[in-house]
């Protein structure tokens, strides 16, 4: 793969990635059913919900984690990629590369907690736990950034654009 | 990419040249994607989305934003999506986005209601909100599109939809009776009650609901009736307290069922009248105008007309009319007997009464008052009838004026018989004197009634007489006090009795004299006459008639006429003997005197009259009386023989000797016809009468006789013993004693026997 797909793809994938980060925080991620109520969630309305019972931190952990981690890597993402071929502060860029690298792979824990979730809580009719299409759209975000930033190799950032090349 | 490769090697000159950018667009095709899936998703839910609704609420307990759902028919058909209140506070305003199949319901016949636990007594609903929260309801009937509503502050109870069968009752006023309310046709419930609430008249309603299969049961004429929860009875079965079941109790409930021939169905929101009670819907005939005197005790709506003890009427209004100073009235009538009210109807208020004749309508003290209806003949249709207020027992004199036989008493005079006062037959009482009066006459007449049953009993020679309060009777030796019952001790009564055969006449007699008592009433109606010198102890109505020591009669006036007493006297029937022509009557009075006392018991029961019968075919109303002392003498009516002499010192009182034995008695001394001979009567007592034979001798035994020598004298002194003198007789041996004398033969009377008179020694049985 060319250097020039990586950055294409890259481009492309955190292009889809802001684009799928709308339905996955407006549709709900999941439905819980307890005792017959039926509360369709989103991943903001469940740190809501958090918050109103009370968990404050973990309202605030999960809001940092599922809510704004997303889009803070699909906007560092963004900006490396606008970056790109340009000589500026490229040692950030890599240690954020490398930062993002890292915690890519935390990201899935949210569905991953979803699916076990979903897998468990069937309770008949006292609680059910169901996964929503948000859930969807909430892990294609989270593909869309770890391929992103997995496909923009960090050599990348060294490469000088063509234009400024010639 | 392979066609990059050879361009590559073809410039391999370590020139780099930009690459084709088309050749790599297609990355782009993930944003696309995503665009176009994310686009889709959201314009399907915006597709899905129905108008936006408000709805306001008094209060909008457990309704969340975003949370609670719109439910119709148990189908999310909508969400919360803001619950507000209104600028001045009063109102909550809550805006429910509506799905879009829902939008429908955004019209402006629809309900919406918050659904909440309901649990009491009475329902048990929502229980589902308990669990899911509060929810908003809705149902609907269509109507055109609206987005502003007012919620119901209650939850309907059914679900209205297009074309539900719905009626309304309305009344004057509406009983306990909670919505939900069953409605039940026959005991089967067919419907609830929706709607309490007042037409536009003001006049309270209530709107059912009756489910549509059962729409059928509810015809033009169905009648309703609120189910009485509970019923506290009162009556012959003491206290009884009914209860129709707990939800009746508790939320009271409707009956309804029609009458007599059912009538059409009744379309959707009929209108229909809602009685007080079953007996009020029941009695769904004609309305009658009924006038009463008096208006106590009547009671809209619960008095009752009764026909022979069963209600089958009600009292629907009761109202003073000043003008006519009585009370009007109107009732219904169960539909079937509309016909036989009419313009000859009796109406009659029953109340109770406590007098002397008794306690009466005592059951209306707890029933309360009620009215009875008698059918009338020949009555003509008319709406407008008159009632009477009187007592359960003139009713019950009114029933016996009906059905019974009304006879006339007449009397000189009526002590202490009031109206009202019972006519007793053999101790029971069989009839009412109806009323006291005057006739043309100027006699007391008693207006009697006889009740029905025991009409037979009056018969052409039945004898009335009264009852006296109490009679207190000294017999011999006995003091008797005759007490009747203190009905009759208070007000008297008409007593009767038939004697001897009963003679049924043709026409039925219903003109009676009232005797004064049963003795003169039992006494044969035509009196005779008897002729006394004296009337000394003779009493009138009290004086008796006695044949063989037994009253066979009574005097009933004593009267002096001339120079004698006329005493008119009446004897009891089947003692026909006693009115033949030779008939004997005697007064008896108590004598004291050397040969005895006689008539002794005439002390203490009076003087009385001693009859004896004659053997003449003819009969005589008119006698003459003998006085005597000993009624025994009377008394033998045995045979009568008469004794002719010359002359004779013996006088009637005489006793009759067979050896030594008296067995008669002489009664009357006269003068033959030709005036030559004296003619002693005798009576030989019957259980002797066989004694005398035609050759019989009587001879003169009175007096001292004394033979001296060839000379015989007789000293004539009135002897102390006999003053009257003494008959002696004897009968020849049996050859020659001849046959046996008969009535009224004629003897000699020796003055002195010859010798052997006195050896006949005949032997002569008694004839028994």
């Amino acid at each position: 793969m060319s250097p020039r797909l990586r950055l294409q793809l890259a481009r492309a994938l955190v292009v889809t990635g802001f684009i799928l980060y709308l339905p996955a925080n407006l549709l709900p991620v999941m439905t819980i059913t307890i005792t017959g109520v039926v509360e369709p969630l989103t991943v903001m309305g469940g740190v809501q919900e958090l918050y109103h019972t009370g968990l404050v931190p973990v309202a605030g952990i999960v809001f940092l984690a599922s809510g704004v981690l997303p889009v803070v890597k699909l906007l560092i993402m963004a900006w490396m990629l606008a970056l790109h071929g340009s000589d500026q502060s490229r040692p950030l860029r890599m240690a954020l590369h490398a930062f993002l690298l890292k915690i890519g792979t935390w990201a899935m824990i949210d569905i991953f907690l979803l699916s076990i979730l979903t897998a468990v809580g069937q309770l008949g009719i006292l609680a059910s736990v169901r996964a929503e299409p948000g859930a969807l759209f909430y892990s294609a975000l989270l593909v869309c950034s770890i391929l992103a930033v997995d496909i923009y190799k960090p050599y990348m950032i060294w490469q000088d654009s063509p234009k400024k090349a010639q | 990419m392979n066609t990059e490769e050879p361009k590559r090697e073809k410039e391999d000159h370590g020139e780099i040249v930009a690459t084709h950018t088309g050749n790599i667009a297609w990355v782009w095709i993930f944003p696309i994607l995503a665009a176009m899936v994310a686009g889709w998703l959201f314009w399907k839910q915006w597709e899905s989305l129905g108008p936006k609704i408000e709805i306001t609420f008094e209060d909008a307990p457990g309704i969340q934003a975003g949370k609670t759902q719109l439910l119709y028919r148990g189908v999310k058909s909508g969400s919360v999506e803001a619950v507000e209140l209104d600028k001045d506070l009063n109102h909550v305003v809550v805006k429910v986005q509506l799905e879009a199949f829902a939008a429908e319901l955004a019209s402006k016949n629809t309900d919406f209601w918050i659904e909440r636990p309901v649990i009491s007594l009475t329902e048990l609903n929502g229980l589902e909100s308990i669990i899911q929260g509060n929810s908003i309801q809705a149902r609907t009937q269509g109507g055109p599109p609206e987005t502003q509503f007012t919620g119901l502050n209650k939850q309907p109870l059914l679900p209205l939809e297009k074309g539900a069968f719905t009626i309304r009752l309305q009344s004057k006023t509406i009983p306990l009776i909670n919505r939900g309310a069953p409605v039940y046709n026959r005991g089967i419930k067919v419907g609830v009650v929706r709607k309490k609430g007042f037409d536009e008249k003001g006049r309270p309603t209530l709107d059912l609901y009756i489910d549509k299969e059962y729409r059928s049961t509810v015809r033009t004429n169905s009648q309703f009736w609120p189910i009485e929860a509970t019923a506290l009875q009162l009556g012959q079965q003491g206290l009884k307290l009914d209860i129709a079941g707990i939800d009746a109790l508790i939320q009271g409930g409707i009956s309804f069922d029609h009458f007599g021939e059912p009538g059409a169905e009744a379309a959707s929101n009929s209108v229909f009248e809602f009685s007080l009670n079953e007996f009020d819907a029941r009695t769904c005939g004609k309305t009658f105008t009924v006038l009463f005197q008096e208006g106590r005790g009547l009671i809209a709506g619960a008095t009752k007309v009764c026909y022979l003890g069963h209600p089958i009427g009600l009292i629907d209004s009761v109202e003073a009319v000043p003008a006519s100073h009585s009370v009007k009235t109107t009732m219904r009538f169960y539909p079937e007997y509309d016909a036989i009210v009419d313009s000859a109807t009796k109406l009659s208020l029953v109340c109770p009464r406590i007098s002397l004749e008794g306690v009466t309508g005592l059951d209306t003290l707890i029933t309360g008052v009620y009215i009875d209806m008698q059918p009338g003949v020949g009555g003509k249709p008319a709406t407008e009838l008159l009632g009477r207020t009187i007592s359960d027992r003139e009713w019950q004199t009114i029933q016996d004026e009906r059905n019974g036989m009304l006879l006339t008493l007449y009397a000189h005079k009526l002590p202490t018989i009031d109206k009202g006062a019972p006519v007793f037959h053999r101790g029971l009482t069989v009839g009412t004197v109806l009323k006291k009066s005057l006739d043309s006459n100027d006699r007391a007449t008693l207006q009697v009634v006889i009740k029905p049953e025991f009409r037979h009993l009056i018969s052409g020679n039945s004898r009335f007489w009264r009852i006296p309060a109490t009679s207190v009777k000294i017999g011999p030796g006995v003091l008797h006090v005759e007490l009747e019952s203190v009905e009759a001790l208070l007000q008297g009564g008409v007593q009767f009795e038939s004697f001897g055969t009963s003679i049924k006449s043709e026409s039925p007699v219903s003109e009676f004299q009232l005797f004064d008592d049963k003795k003169t009433a039992q006494a044969e109606s035509t009196p005779i006459r008897i002729r006394f010198d004296n009337g000394r102890g003779l009493v009138a109505g009290r004086s008796e008639l006695r044949y063989l020591g037994v009253p066979v009669g009574i005097v009933e006036n004593v009267e002096t006429k001339g120079q004698y007493v006329w005493v008119v006297a009446r004897l009891n029937s089947g003692y026909d003997a006693l009115r033949s022509q030779d008939a004997v009557y005697s007064v008896v009075r108590p004598n004291i005197s050397l040969q005895g006392i006689t008539g002794l018991e005439t002390l203490v029961s009076g003087v009385y009259i001693e009859c004896t019968p004659g053997s003449s075919k003819k009969m005589a109303t008119s006698f003459v009386g003998k006085t005597t002392f000993d009624s025994e003498e009377i008394t033998p009516t045995g045979l009568s023989v008469k004794l002719k002499a010359e002359g004779s010192p013996i006088n009637p009182g005489a006793s009759i000797y067979y050896r030594g034995i008296s067995v008669g008695r002489i009664t009357e001394k006269t003068l033959s016809l030709d005036g030559r001979d004296v003619l002693l009567t005798g009576v030989i007592n019957r259980k002797y009468s066989h004694l005398v034979h035609e050759n019989t001798k009587f001879w003169d035994a009175s007096g001292l006789k004394a033979t001296v020598g060839f000379l015989k004298f007789r000293i004539q002194t009135g002897s102390v013993i006999a003053p009257d003198g003494q008959v002696c007789f004897a009968t020849p041996d049996n050859a020659a004693m001849g046959p046996a004398s008969n009535d009224g033969d004629t003897f000699t009377l020796y003055s002195e026997p010859q010798a052997d008179w006195a050896k006949w020694n005949p032997s002569i049985p008694t004839k028994e």
